[in-house]
């Protein structure tokens, strides 16, 4: 069976419906992130997808940028869900206003 | 060699403010990086060729496509305009941060490090010859501005700032719609390309000046003045008073009327009526303020206006008398705002009511506070004498009341600026001064004698700054009409 | 020579920057002493420039030496530039002679004070500024040097600052002053518009060819100089800051209101002069307002109880003879006077200071009495004053009215009878200071302090005293002859032109005149050794008295027309209009952002989920829109 270009969007489709799920159903930033992250990693697919059915490298190009950025995302919020952790016990993303004020 | 005064404050700021240095080294550190401008700056001066036009130009290719294909170059250079308003800002941020060692405020490397980072903006926007390079100028001064004066001013500080920064960020914003009109309509971004082809819009010309005006400020502009001299540090007022109403000016006569030659010319009675009556309007208020600050805010916003008065007369003398008057001006306030805040180390306020009596058995303060005043007054013979008597010559040229009128500032600046010397120095101690405040001290006068020595050294031969100042001719927006005068 | 006229500038401003500099590190004395040598040194280059100037030819006295450009724009630029003709030669001898006399005088006469040093940085820096004024070549110098010298008079009267009045007198001065400059300065607007130069021989040149005689830009650049003379020169109205100027150090009130600045003014006029003579409704307004003047201040200087402030309103009356001379034209009468006047004048302040400074530092008539057994020499020194201002000898006063006699017309006859008049009030005034001070019986405040004061005065403080009597006396022989045949007026020459004389006239003038202040200096000594006579003949002037003390309530005036109004004004503005537009204009501006900012943070709950159901919802319109777009 020819795996043709419409799988792989569907795959991708499907992961960022579930990414995007995570993200609107999740109150703990942890997972909120790593939701985010099947999210962008869903586009990465897509990208590369496409990259392979037209025969361009850009396509290429972006998914390694985004996974630059997908990292660099990942320390920083890490490392703001640990300061937050620090701060108070109640890791609840609905609850963390604090920077409105 | 202007690139290199942009960015070497650039390069000392963010050396200031990254390296985790103790407080005394950052001093020293920051301190040196100004004094290293001031240097670079004098040697700039004395390379200075008279006659020369724009000189020290680098222009360079920084963004290739903007907007509708316009490119925006990074285009600097300096003639005598430029010049000069590059050593004020030098002059004034190396006083200033001698100033804020001397106060010791908090936070030294976030101080001293904005400190730069706003020469670095200052000496941008008056070398840039690329309207949205002079655009970042304008707008990345507002950015340590805003800092320091919400961060470290007084109790007020934050009504202050926020007024100061939404009003003149409301002129900035007209100025950024016209720049792109501008750009996109011309395909170009260049001064002199340009200036080459005079724009006819009112409309452009007076959103150029709305930024200008509110930022020199022009009466009835002038709203945020009083607030924010006197809730910042006294540096920053300096700054605000001596260098930084200097850039609106420094606009008007740059872009404004370059840009838009007939149409400032057509409108130049609105700008002369009321840089009249601000000029009267600002000696007579400042006759009424309770302390020092406002007494030396009000005279500021009357001589800004009386430069505006220089700039719209049309003509050489007007215009000469103008811009050797923003040096002398800027030169004078930060002096004065700088003692001010001498003063308030000693007393803890600037309240005419609690002071008095400085001079006595204080020989040295009193002499640098009376050459102060004696140059705001504009003595006759002094540097700030000279600049004014060429505005009102270039003033009465146009009109002969406007000069007249315009005279009349002499005899109330010199009411006010007796008023508030005396209100400091003369008679008994006042409530916050005993016997025992302290005279000056050595690193005080380090701050305070340079400037005294600038003013003198004009004072004698203010034709050196002229001559040059003379030669930026394509500031001077004289459209080609009236240029016979 | 050049570099004498230099030398003679410059030597005083470098007595200011030495003293500076040297601030405390040098003595007191030493700080004295070196003020007085640069002082000095000064005067002898005036004298070696007189000297090289009186070796020239009559029609070669002229000079204009230039050091460099001062200021300049493409259109209009002022050399730093003298001009050394007979006219300022005479000034500089009057300014560095007798300037370097008192700062000596002032040696003894401040010793001790705290500020000594100070007190001859801003000595000097008088003399620099006084010699830029009569030196300098074009208008706009000639209004530094005007500005300056009212600078350093500011800061002289105001010497003594930890007292409020001095401080007030002193604010008082410069302000009135400044007023002057905006006189001059107006008349330099003019001068550079329609002449586009502001250098003397150009102006006086070019003047009547651009502005036609009696026109009113001529009317108007005359009476614009005038004002300026009129306020350094405390003429009416402007006069009303000299008699509180008194507050100064007296060897300030002998150098800068007696001898040399006050007198700037008939300088300006009498440099001027063609400019004047091109507008003669202005000119003739100059002998009025001084005719005005010295018939007020001499009446006032009738019922001063102040040593000083007597002194004080008879420069003031002094001054206005001098401006009758130079409205008259009689411009070398003029000279003249303002020559001996600086001498005598000089001569009774200084006296007067040996005085106070023996009793301790009071000033009222009426508690001196009877010093002349104590303080004999300066009795005899002060008597040689006297006698000049009264008008004796020299013969200054009396050849200003007779060259207004010369002269004819109805304002010169007016000058004629008015100046006889103040003769009388003049033996009247100097008579009575003499007869309180020195004569009669010693009164008791007196008889205290005269031992516990300083006796007669040190050496260092007599001689620059007897020193101004013998010039007073030698100056008398300068104006032998009448009008134009004097040797002062040969030697002023074009500078300064004198009236052609008639002796007989001259004659009965000066015998009127003779006759007048001599009835009046012995009526009053008859009147002060008799005080029955005394009241009978104050009594049918007591209104007038009452008038006089109060200073004719000139003072009184200013502050209910001009000062009380504006400074409410300026109050009004400030609380209104200031408060309520302008700032109310910046709170609404930051009014509207922040209720529109206030909106829009509504939006910002801080909820992510809330911004990523935004952000998702945004996504798919624009997706929606997209794909509408697209042909597949």
């Amino acid at each position: 069976m020819h795996v043709g270009i419409a799988w792989f969007i569907s795959v991708s489709a499907i992961l960022f419906g579930i990414g995007l799920y995570g993200v609107f159903t999740r109150r703990s930033p942890l997972v909120l992130l790593l939701s985010v992250e099947i999210m962008l990693n869903a586009c990465n697919l897509a990208l590369i997808s496409f990259s392979r059915y037209l025969g361009q490298q850009s396509g290429q190009v972006f998914a390694l940028v985004v996974m630059a950025v997908a990292a660099s995302e990942v320390v920083v919020g890490l490392g703001l869900v640990v300061a937050v952790a620090r701060r108070k016990a109640d890791l609840d993303v609905d609850r963390m206003t604090g920077l409105r004020h | 060699m202007t690139t290199a005064l942009v960015f070497l404050p650039l390069a000392g700021a963010l050396l200031v403010l990254l390296l985790p240095l103790p407080r005394r080294v950052t001093e020293e550190l920051a301190l040196l990086i100004a004094l290293a401008e001031v240097v670079l700056g004098a040697v700039a001066l004395v390379g200075f060729k008279v006659g020369g036009g724009m000189q020290y130009v680098q222009n360079t290719t920084w963004i290739s496509h903007f907007g509708a294909g316009a490119p925006v170059r990074y285009h600097v250079g300096m003639d005598g305009l430029s010049l000069f308003m590059m050593l004020l800002s030098a002059v004034g941020i190396a006083a200033a941060i001698g100033a804020a060692i001397v106060a010791g405020r908090e936070r030294p490397r976030m101080y001293l490090g904005l400190l730069l980072l706003l020469e670095s903006a200052l000496v941008l926007l008056f070398t840039a010859q690329d309207l949205v390079l002079f655009y970042v100028g304008w707008e990345v001064m507002m950015i340590p501005l805003y800092v320091l004066m919400g961060v470290w001013g007084g109790d007020g500080r934050r009504k202050a700032t926020f007024q100061f920064v939404v009003y003149t960020l409301v002129g900035s914003l007209l100025m950024l719609v016209a720049i792109a009109v501008l750009g996109v309509s011309a395909h170009s971004f260049e001064l002199g390309a340009l200036t080459a082809h005079p724009h006819e819009s009112t409309w452009l010309f007076l959103a150029f000046a709305a930024a200008f005006c509110i930022k020199a400020p022009l009466f009835p502009l002038h709203g945020w003045l009083p607030s924010a001299y006197r809730e910042s540090t006294p540096e920053v007022t300096a700054l605000l008073s001596g260098v930084i109403s200097k850039a609106g000016a420094y606009g008007l006569l740059r872009f404004a009327l370059p840009l838009f030659p007939s149409v400032a010319h057509d409108w130049r009675w609105v700008f002369l009526s009321l840089g009249l009556v601000g000029l009267l309007y600002g000696a007579v208020v400042a006759f009424r303020q309770p302390d020092a600050r406002g007494v030396v805010a009000y005279s500021s916003l009357s001589q800004m206006n009386l430069i505006v008065i220089g700039i719209f007369v049309f003509n050489q003398n007007g215009v000469t008398g103008a811009t050797l008057q923003m040096v002398n001006h800027g030169v004078v306030s930060l002096a004065a705002f700088l003692l001010i805040g001498l003063v308030e180390l000693r007393a803890g306020s600037d309240g005419f009511r609690v002071l008095g009596g400085l001079s006595n058995r204080r020989p040295v303060m009193s002499t640098v506070l009376l050459i102060a005043a004696l140059w705001a007054l504009a003595v006759p013979g002094s540097s700030i004498f000279v600049s004014e008597l060429y505005i009102l010559i270039g003033a009465f040229q146009q009109q002969a009341v406007l000069g007249g009128v315009a005279a009349c500032g002499i005899v109330l600046a010199a009411m006010y600026m007796l008023r508030w010397y005396s209100a400091i120095a003369h008679g008994g101690n006042g409530s916050k001064v005993s016997d025992d405040t302290p005279d000056l001290r050595v690193s005080e006068l380090a701050i305070a004698v340079p400037l005294i020595v600038l003013l003198l050294a004009m004072t004698a031969y203010p034709y050196g700054i002229m001559r040059r100042l003379s030669d930026s001719q394509i500031g001077f927006g004289v459209p080609a009409k009236v240029r016979h005068l | 020579m050049q570099a004498l006229a230099w030398i003679c500038l410059f030597a005083p401003l470098a007595g200011v920057a030495v003293l500076t500099l040297a601030g405390s590190r040098i003595s007191r004395a030493t700080a004295a002493w070196a003020g007085t040598a640069f002082a000095f040194a000064g005067f002898v280059a005036a004298v070696a420039e007189f000297v090289q100037l009186l070796g020239e030819g009559t029609a070669h006295r002229a000079h204009t030496w230039t050091l460099y450009t001062w200021a300049g724009s493409p259109t209009f630029k002022v050399p730093f530039a003298v001009l050394v003709d007979p006219l300022s030669a005479t000034e500089m001898l009057i300014v560095a002679g007798v300037g370097a006399v008192i700062v000596m005088y002032s040696i003894g006469y401040m010793h001790g004070d705290v500020k000594e040093r100070r007190f001859f940085v801003y000595l000097d820096l008088f003399l620099f500024s006084m010699l830029l004024l009569v030196m300098a070549a074009n208008f706009v110098l000639l209004l530094a040097g005007w500005g300056l010298v009212g600078l350093s008079s500011y800061l002289l009267i105001g010497f003594w600052h930890e007292r409020p009045e001095p401080v007030a007198a002193a604010k008082k001065a410069f302000v009135m002053n400044a007023i002057g400059d905006v006189g001059i300065a107006i008349a330099v607007f003019f001068m550079v518009r329609d002449l586009g130069t502001t250098n003397f021989a150009t102006v006086f040149h070019t003047a009547p060819q651009h502005w036609a005689k009696g026109s009113a830009d001529a009317n108007w650049v005359a009476a614009a100089l005038l004002l300026g003379a009129l306020a350094k020169s405390a003429q009416i109205p402007l006069h009303t800051w000299l008699p509180d100027a008194m507050e100064g150090p007296t060897p300030v009130s002998a150098l800068i209101h007696a001898a040399t600045m006050v007198t700037a003014g008939v300088y300006l006029v009498a440099r001027a002069h063609p400019l004047f003579q091109n507008a003669p409704d202005i000119q003739a307004l100059v002998a009025l307002l001084g005719l005005a003047t010295l018939l007020m201040a001499g009446l006032i200087a009738l019922v001063q109880t102040d040593i000083k402030r007597i002194i004080a309103y008879s420069t003031m009356s002094q001054i206005g003879y001098m401006f009758t001379a130079v409205g008259v034209g009689a411009y070398a009468a003029g000279m003249f006077h303002l020559l001996t006047h600086a001498f005598f004048k000089a001569l009774l302040f200084l006296g007067a200071g040996i005085v106070i400074h023996a009793l301790g530092g009071e000033q009222d008539v009426r508690r001196m009495g009877g010093l002349g057994s104590a303080l004999p020499k300066t009795k005899w020194l002060m008597w040689i004053g006297t006698v000049a201002l009264i008008g004796f000898w020299p013969l200054s006063k009396d050849g200003i009215l007779a060259d207004a006699l010369q002269k004819g017309g109805t304002t010169a006859i007016i000058v004629w009878v008015g100046g006889l008049v103040g003769a009388f009030f003049t033996g009247v005034y100097a008579t009575r200071l003499m007869r309180l001070t020195f004569y009669g019986e010693r009164s008791q405040y007196a008889s205290e302090h005269l031992h516990s004061g300083h006796g007669e005065a040190p050496w260092v403080m007599f001689w620059p005293v007897a020193v101004l009597a013998l010039g007073t006396l030698l100056a008398g022989f300068l104006a032998i002859g009448f009008g134009i045949n004097t040797t002062f007026a040969t030697w002023l020459g074009h500078a300064a032109p004198a009236i052609e004389p008639s002796t007989p006239r001259d004659l009965l003038t000066t015998a009127i005149a003779w006759a007048a202040g001599g009835a009046g200096a012995v009526l009053t000594w008859r009147a002060y050794s008799d005080p029955a006579l005394l009241e009978r003949i104050k009594r049918p002037f007591h209104g007038i008295a009452v008038a006089a003390e109060h200073k004719f309530y000139w003072d009184e005036a200013y502050d209910r027309i001009a000062y009380l109004p504006a400074s409410a004004f300026a109050t009004g503005l400030y609380r209104f209009f200031e408060r309520w537009v302008i700032w109310g204009t910046v709170d609404l501006v930051a009014w509207v952002v922040r209720v529109f900012a206030r909106g829009t943070a509504d939006a910002q709950t801080g909820v992510v989920r809330q911004y990523a159901t935004v952000l998702v919802a945004g996504a798919a319109v624009l997706g929606v829109y997209f794909l509408s777009k697209a042909t597949l």
